[in-house]
């Protein structure tokens, strides 16, 4: 226990000294404040119009109930402004004192219909009498939020995997690995050790990410359960790359194929029906990002935080099984 | 100079050859192409399902349902359910959903929107106005509006959203490549010290760092030609992705060295340089919602690439966006190229 | 070839100096030796003079080429032997020469006939992963040739290496000199330096202690020894004698008198033993 202990203080001390520990820290809560901010405009975000003033103010108004509204004084300045990137509609009068809409021709159809629809409705005068009215299921969480934030979570604890990586080359390089293999500590000890880092840091950050982020009022005991099971996929994960990397630059490309399939994992779990999930129950971190989606909605029931655990784990010892041996000769 | 840049370029390619370093990017390429054309489906739509139950009986209950099945032929995901629980039970499991029940309030036609709830209100006034007028359409005269267009009418939603994700794919790994990778090879010749046997060589700066940028412009453009052949065949212009990759590239690249020379070693380096990638891809947002574009994502050099990288992909004609990114990337990377220098030249001597 | 007169460098950049009024001059063809232990400044100085550390005070100049701004063509004319086997582990031996030679604009040697020069031949296709310490040393001081340099800087060339290696090593650099090379050393090694070195610099926290041709630092510091093995009553003792000392001078002539004395030997004293007497400090 002690010598457990005190590789995790070595590791600390000498990444405290360079700043990494902080970095780890730091980077996260830039990100999840960069998203607090990006969170509301992108959720509320909506139609464009560039209007011309000739059209009046009343109408200038009924198209903003319906989004952004820009007014411009003329046609030319209009027509320039439609030709930017963006999806937006510009709408003027003709000649005979008409509605026309400016568009580039490669807007998506909301942004093609809906002007056309504001303006019938401000032009055309028969209706038939029929009630609207609008109601919700009480979701106030936008998507947006919560796939950020989890996307945020899994990123934050994935780093940390990787930096125990990156941590085992640069021992390796340095030949300290070999040394600790000589003295009576044992490999077992060595892992824990190591792994301690990439534990701890991850549940400070999902923590500091969800204050951010104003989430903290969901079950706080499943969050750490969950942040506990992912961060272990992390420092698995963090070995392997360790251990089979002979330099950085083979470390960063696992880190790449790393990525690709954590984010693979994540885009499948937003884009796929329910039907093709199977196709991602491999990924361990599918299971970390349909939990904290439960967690975070709370629709998640404690018998299904067992399961999604369950599925990390057994995941995890099987990863680590299959390259038991490959992390075993790795660290000799 | 030139022999230096040779030399330098066929040391790099080997070394990185021999590092697996090609075989990644080919892999992650054709993973990517499998993930393209086989696991996200084509028909794939940010836009929400609509469930609709429809319970009206009235004296218009011909003209409503008309109005509500043509939009179910119409739209892919519009879909009728045979009751109001039934909307209920899909809401829930699928969070890009709405419900409308038509039913019968005070002697009236009764059009009920159910949300998820974090709706904002303009999203909400426009899915009232777009029934609206749908449903008034059948009442009232064609109201016709002239539309001038400015370039040639281009259906977008016509790409399978599946092939559609390949420029998100173009810009995060063979442009991105170069910005992730590029400090490993620093790093990797800092630790080994070969970069101080080539600083006692006539080989100067410029020159180093060119052969690494060449480097990672190599293994994007093999990783942009796989992709895009295997998602899109011929139809995509490949002299103007070759440009826009390349230059793309270039920058990152430099951009990636620039953020590197302020750390010492690769784990540091890597965690504000994984940071920065994850800014880089906010524009992504854009890609799929064009109509949102604030300054803040507008100003990030991934914006315009991407809807570059889109026409290069799928040809619509508007090289304008094409020239105008070239142009951009071609002053980015010159002024990159510079700072560059200029932080290695502090960087790598020593202290 | 190269001169250095009052060089200075902090690596904190204040006053707390590594290398402190550093002058010395080394004439064309010579071989200049730079003793001194570990951390003394050796490499500090070595570093400045081929540009991997900046100049930040004093004045040096190569081939009148002044280092505080080197010039491309410095490069061509310097060889640089590094201490710490920098090359690139993925190229083999021959690759990682071919690379290197490309990066000269003037005539290189053929890197074939230099790696038969060090007994490489037959691993010059194989990675150097692959190569023993003494393998990729004896790599990297045959790259530091493969311009011809007129001035070649070898920091600590021999160690890590095998007797024989280490003789070979000694006869290029011996070989290269008598060619016109100028050749500047950096070693802790005394008996290399007393070897190969026309002229040697004491080095010592910082400072020059000295310079002078190792044989007039022998004349100078050191004293002639006289070793004796003798026998007393039954035992055998064994006990140096100064030249120079009255006192040792009797007691030996006492003991040939009495013919106790089993062996005799001369002895030099030692470049070590003459950097202890002027610094106070051992070489290690």
């Amino acid at each position: 226990m002690n010598r457990i202990i005190n590789i995790f203080k070595r590791d600390i001390s000498s990444s405290v000294r360079d700043f990494l520990i902080l970095y780890m820290i730091i980077a996260p809560v830039l990100l999840a404040i960069g998203l607090k901010f990006f969170i509301p405009s992108a959720t509320s975000a909506s139609l464009q119009f560039a209007l011309d003033s000739s059209v009046g103010n009343e109408v200038i108004e009924e198209f903003r109930r319906y989004g952004n509204v820009e007014v411009y004084s003329s046609i030319g300045e209009i027509e320039d402004r439609v030709n930017k990137i963006d999806d937006i509609a510009g709408i003027t009068l003709n000649d005979k004192g008409n509605f026309e809409m400016v568009l580039e021709g490669n807007e998506t159809h909301d942004t093609k219909e809906i002007p056309q629809k504001i303006i019938r409705s401000i032009v055309g005068k028969e209706e038939l009498n029929v009630g609207y009215f609008v109601r919700d299921i009480g979701i106030k969480m936008s998507p947006i939020a919560w796939i950020g934030g989890i996307s945020l979570i899994i990123t934050a604890i994935t780093i940390g995997g990787i930096l125990i990586g990156l941590n085992i080359i640069e021992e390796k390089e340095s030949k300290t690995i070999m040394a600790l293999n000589v003295s009576p500590m044992g490999k077992v000890e060595f892992i824990i050790g190591k792994s301690i880092i990439g534990i701890l840091i991850p549940i400070i950050n999902v923590f500091i990410i969800l204050w951010i982020l104003n989430m903290l009022d969901v079950n706080l005991i499943m969050v750490l359960i969950m942040t506990l099971a992912s961060s272990i996929i992390g420092v698995v994960i963090g070995f392997l790359i360790g251990v089979t990397s002979s330099n950085q630059i083979a470390g960063i490309a696992n880190m790449k194929l790393l990525f690709l399939i954590v984010g693979a994992s994540i885009i499948g779990a937003i884009l796929l029906p329910e039907t093709k999930h199977f196709l991602l129950y491999w990924i361990p971190t599918y299971w970390s990002f349909i939990g904290f989606k439960g967690i975070l909605l709370q629709t998640i029931t404690w018998g299904q935080v067992g399961v999604y655990i369950t599925w990390i784990l057994a995941l995890t010892i099987l990863i680590f099984l299959l390259f038991k041996r490959r992390i075993n000769k790795g660290l000799a | 100079m030139l022999k230096r840049y040779f030399g330098l370029l066929k040391k790099d390619i080997m070394v990185s050859f021999r590092n697996y370093f090609f075989l990644v990017v080919v892999g992650v390429a054709l993973i990517f192409v499998s993930i393209i054309n086989f696991v996200i489906p084509e028909d794939a739509e940010i836009k929400p399902n609509v469930y609709y139950y429809f319970e009206y009986e009235g004296e218009h209950k011909d003209l409503l349902r008309d109005v509500f099945k043509e939009s179910e032929a119409k739209h892919k995901k519009v879909t009728s359910v045979g009751s109001r629980e039934e909307i209920l039970e899909n809401m829930k499991k699928n969070f890009n959903s709405i419900g409308m029940v038509m039913g019968e309030r005070d002697n009236r036609p009764a059009l009920e929107f159910i949300l998820q709830g974090y709706e904002n209100q303009e999203v909400i006034n426009s899915l009232i106005l777009s029934m609206k007028d749908d449903i008034d359409a059948r009442v009232r005269a064609d109201i016709e509006i002239d539309t001038l267009l400015l370039k040639g009418e281009v259906e977008q939603e016509k790409v399978p959203f599946n092939k559609n994700v390949l420029p998100i794919f173009l810009t995060l790994e063979p442009i991105m490549l170069g910005f992730v990778m590029i400090a490993a090879f620093i790093f990797m010749e800092k630790d080994e010290e070969t970069i101080k046997a080539y600083r006692v060589s006539p080989g100067r700066l410029p020159e180093y760092l060119a052969s690494k940028i060449t480097l990672m412009v190599i293994l994007g453009l093999i990783s942009t030609l796989i992709s895009t052949a295997l998602v899109v065949g011929t139809k995509a212009n490949y002299l103007s992705l070759i440009v826009i990759v390349t230059l793309g590239s270039i920058f990152a690249s430099n951009l990636g060295l620039i953020v590197a020379s302020f750390f010492d070693s690769i784990s540091k380096s890597i965690i504000w340089i994984l940071s920065f990638n994850i800014v880089f891809s906010v524009p992504f947002a854009s890609y799929f919602m064009p109509n949102f574009a604030p300054l803040y994502i507008r100003i990030l050099p991934t914006y315009s690439l991407q809807f570059a990288l889109r026409e290069a992909v799928f040809p619509t004609g508007n090289m304008e966006v094409i020239y105008s990114t070239v142009m951009t990337f071609i002053v980015l990377s010159l002024i990159s190229y510079g700072l560059a220098i200029l932080a290695y030249k502090r960087n790598l001597v020593e202290n | 070839m190269i001169k250095v007169k009052n060089l200075y460098h902090s690596y904190s950049n204040d006053t707390n100096y590594s290398v402190e009024d550093i002058n010395f001059e080394v004439e064309k063809g010579e071989i200049f030796g730079f003793l001194g232990p570990s951390g003394a400044g050796k490499s500090t100085t070595q570093k400045i003079l081929i540009g991997l550390l900046p100049l930040q005070k004093g004045e040096a100049s190569i081939s009148d080429y002044n280092i505080r701004s080197p010039k491309e063509e410095l490069f061509n004319l310097i060889g640089v032997s590094f201490e710490h086997p920098n090359v690139y582990r993925k190229l083999s031996g021959l690759e990682n020469l071919e690379f290197y030679r490309k990066m000269f604009s003037v005539k290189t040697e053929d890197p074939m006939k230099l790696l038969r020069m060090v007994g490489l031949e037959n691993a010059a296709k194989k990675k150097a992963d692959g190569y023993s310490k003494g393998m990729l040393q004896r790599l990297v001081f045959v790259r530091s040739m493969i311009n011809n340099p007129k001035i070649w800087f070898l920091d600590e060339p021999t160690s890590g290496l095998d007797p024989n290696s280490a003789s070979e090593i000694k006869k290029v650099i011996k070989e290269k000199n008598k060619e016109g090379a100028t050749i500047f050393l950096t070693t802790h090694n005394m008996y290399i330096a007393d070897e190969l070195c026309d002229r040697i610099a004491f080095i010592n926290e910082g400072k020059i202690e000295l310079i002078d041709s190792p044989r007039n630092l022998k004349l100078k510091y050191g004293e002639k020894l006289i070793k004796v093995e003798y026998k007393e009553n039954g035992k055998l003792k064994k006990e140096s004698f100064s030249m120079v000392n009255d006192k040792d001078r009797e007691m030996l002539n006492s003991l040939i008198s009495t013919g106790k004395i089993e062996t005799m030997h001369s002895q030099e004293a030692t470049l070590e033993e003459i950097f202890i007497k002027v610094t106070g400090r051992g070489l290690k």
